[in-house]
């Protein structure tokens, strides 16, 4: 695989937040909140470290909105939060109140739309550098160890990940989750590649 | 597409209806003649909202499939029940490829969520309830285990002022019965012992029946019904 210098992260990371800005002002427009997202850090890790680099090992589930993509460029995008930050993050959201921060049936649909919103956020602002159609599979809610989700991926433990940590403020809460975008052999290239070329390099 | 129980309505990237199943026929009382070939937001002006049209716009350019949520949206295509309340929906926007490169319709997929929506907001008004419940059990416990101690230190104080003084009476009572047996009573000597005798069986009577009421009140506070005896032979018969 061709290295990553810290420029390549930077143009990624910049890419991503492009996208995050997009999704803040979308979840916005929607809700009756006032959501600010910050991506403070980006970093590439193999498929296998996923679980310790996303700091959620060991926890008995994580609640997970990830959506698959396919053609040119495949992989799956993933965001992954706490089960109980999932919930607050949504009840923050969707103005709630007092009630006990519970991931139910209602608010678990709540977090897909939150999590597509924010997927194609930053799937649009990647999609937007490659220049060429995307197929996307519809986004699916998953809560599971780190470990089953990244066992039952299809990818091979060697697959790529950008895994860029992301803090959602919402009123006088701050809900951290991480965004995962598992790269089939030879994706992070194309992108690399593309964004080398946005950029003139 | 007739058949499915989910209401289905594709739009080409005019926002023009090209079919309407027979689900969302019988949701929204529009036939499939009467909206194919139309604006969707004609018939539903509600979808030209931002948060909406942006978003429809982006999957008829190819982008990903989209979710609107029964919570934040209640619906994007509004249908009512017989009885006037209005269908909860989950609804999912998908591309769909035409046969023009470059060019998607985009596919409604309206899933009606209304008994589930019900169910949860049972559940949770119910698990507030037991939680509330629960919280209340808990204090009523901690609040009888506390009085439970009080009443065994009560108990504690009083038994030990109840039994010194009953001992000192049997001892006065053992001298008397020896200085008669061996005939050598000071009548005067033997009357003040019997009177002393006699005012700490009083006073002994006395503190019993006062532990006895504190116990009947403790019970009666906790519900619970029980008799107490209270032995004649202290009752107040001899007199002197």
């Amino acid at each position: 695989m061709k290295g990553l210098s810290t420029e390549d992260l930077d143009a990624v990371k910049e890419l991503v937040n492009i996208g995050v800005g997009r999704a803040a002002a979308m979840l916005n427009e929607i809700t009756c909140s006032h959501i600010t997202l910050h991506v403070p850090t980006l970093q590439v890790i193999r498929l296998d470290e996923l679980d310790s680099a996303g700091g959620l090992s060991g926890r008995t589930g994580a609640a997970t909105v990830k959506i698959d993509f396919r053609g040119f460029f495949t992989g799956t995008t993933a965001l992954i939060f706490p089960p109980e930050s999932a919930a607050a993050l949504v009840m923050a959201i969707t103005g709630e109140g007092e009630d006990l921060p519970e991931l139910d049936a209602i608010r678990i649909e709540t977090l897909m739309e939150v999590g597509n919103i924010f997927i194609n956020g930053v799937m649009g602002s990647i999609g937007n550098v490659l220049g060429q159609q995307i197929t996307y599979l519809p986004p699916v809610y998953v809560e599971d160890t780190m470990a089953n989700i990244v066992r039952t991926a299809r990818f091979d433990p060697d697959e790529r990940v950008l895994l860029a940590n992301t803090r959602f403020y919402v009123e006088d809460i701050n809900v951290e989750g991480i965004i995962a975008m598992i790269l089939e052999i030879g994706s992070l290239d194309t992108l690399l590649e593309k964004i080398a070329v946005v950029r003139g390099v | 597409m007739d058949l499915l129980p989910v209401g289905i309505c594709i739009v080409d990237d005019s926002l023009t209806v090209r079919y309407w199943n027979a689900c969302l026929e019988e949701w929204t009382g529009t036939p499939a003649a009467e909206i194919v070939g139309q604006k969707v937001t004609e018939h539903f002006p509600g979808l030209k909202k931002a948060g909406f049209i942006d978003r429809i716009g982006q999957v008829l350019q190819g982008g990903a499939p989209t979710v609107f949520s029964s919570q934040i949206h209640t619906c994007l295509i509004p249908s009512h029940f017989p009885d006037g309340t209005i269908r909860v929906q989950r609804t999912t926007l998908i591309p769909l490829e035409t046969g023009e490169k470059g060019r998607f319709d985009a596919m409604f997929v309206c899933e009606d969520v209304s008994a589930l929506t019900q169910q949860v907001k049972s559940y949770r008004a119910m698990r507030n309830q037991t939680l509330h419940e629960l919280e209340e059990r808990r204090k009523a416990e901690l609040a009888l285990i506390a009085a439970n101690e009080d009443l065994r230190v009560y108990f504690a104080e009083h038994t030990s002022r109840l039994t010194e003084p009953l001992n000192g009476t049997a001892a006065d009572l053992e001298a008397i019965l020896q200085e008669m047996e061996a005939e050598a009573r000071d009548s005067d000597a033997v009357r003040e012992k019997l009177r002393d005798a006699i005012g700490t069986i009083r006073t002994m009577e006395k503190r019993l029946t006062e532990l006895i009421e504190v116990a009947r009140k403790e019970q009666q506070d906790v519900g619970q019904e029980q008799s107490y005896f209270m032995p004649r032979t202290i009752q107040g018969s001899y007199r002197p």
